[in-house]
């Protein structure tokens, strides 16, 4: 994980992961993401995980983390890189919380809500696929 | 007098054509909400899910039972013929309807309480955006989406 006392700036080429734990969020016919896990209401802002200095296992133990404080079930993960984001006039902004210093925020978000589907669409197709919780049966 | 409601005649032969008719078109509306059944059943479950507030982790807003009404309605209204949606909540409490093809060919419509649609379209490198307001009928630009979807 990233050393929480040197926090770098998200670089355009990093993967960000994104937790689902809403199962509807998920097409089940080809595993891909739907758009209404990049929707960032009623936060301004979308919470991501950068996988920047990070093994999958590392990866997967925040997503169980916020599950857990959730008391939600952790179905998966969709990764999308910092440069589709950007592509789309977002910023993200590293912003390590306690437990996990590769938390960042996606900001700068529209606010009409079409304009959100819309962008929100985009990073679901250049996400593509769903990832699965390899520890979810 | 409206196309869709002819006069009856007045023989026994046209009271029977009549009466046919009438059997034919509750035959026919039974069969469209059987039809629309795979639609009415991820609704109901979406909606058990998600009518608690934090239902996605992130803090979401619950489902109200007025979006509830409004998406049923919406898919009921959705004419003959016409593909069925997959359903999902959004983190602001509405529905959303998605129509599908791949990642980069879809259509989202999202439902509000307030009976606002808002729906975004991407095309390949295109997208098509907008809100209507729902009243009965499904607006005619989203049918068009619709259909644009399935045909691509």
């Amino acid at each position: 994980m990233i050393n929480p006392a040197d926090v770098p700036p998200v670089t355009d080429d990093e993967k960000l992961a994104r937790f689902v734990l809403q199962r509807s969020q998920i097409r089940r016919r080809d595993q891909t993401i739907k758009p209404e896990a990049f929707i960032p209401h009623p936060h301004t802002d979308l919470s991501v995980t950068r996988h920047l200095n990070a093994t999958e296992f590392e990866i997967w133990s925040v997503g169980r983390g916020v599950a857990q404080t959730q008391g939600r079930k952790l179905y998966g993960r969709a990764d999308i890189r910092a440069a589709g984001c950007r592509a789309q006039n977002l910023s993200i902004r590293a912003d390590p919380i306690a437990g996990n210093p590769n938390h960042a925020n996606i900001h700068g978000w529209p606010t009409a809500k079409q304009d959100q589907k819309a962008i929100a669409l985009k990073l679901a197709a250049v996400a593509k696929k769903f990832i699965p919780n390899p520890n979810q049966p | 007098m409206n196309a869709a409601t002819p006069q009856r005649g007045f023989s026994p032969t046209a009271d029977s054509i009549a009466e046919m008719r009438d059997i034919n078109r509750k035959h026919l509306a039974s069969s469209a909400v059987l039809g629309k059944q795979t639609a009415l059943i991820e609704l109901a479950s979406v909606w058990e899910e998600c009518q608690h507030p934090n239902w996605d982790g992130y803090n979401a807003l619950a489902v109200q039972p007025e979006t509830l009404i409004n998406t049923y309605h919406f898919v009921e209204s959705l004419p003959l013929g016409y593909p069925l949606p997959s359903i999902s909540a959004e983190p602001d409490g509405h529905m959303a309807l998605e129509w599908y093809q791949n990642p980069s060919w879809t259509l989202s419509v999202s439902v509000s309480p307030e009976s606002d649609l808002y729906y975004a379209a991407l095309f390949g490198a295109n997208t098509v955006r907008g809100s209507e307001v729902f009243h009965d009928d499904v607006p005619r630009i989203i049918l068009g989406l619709i259909q644009r979807v399935h045909a691509g």
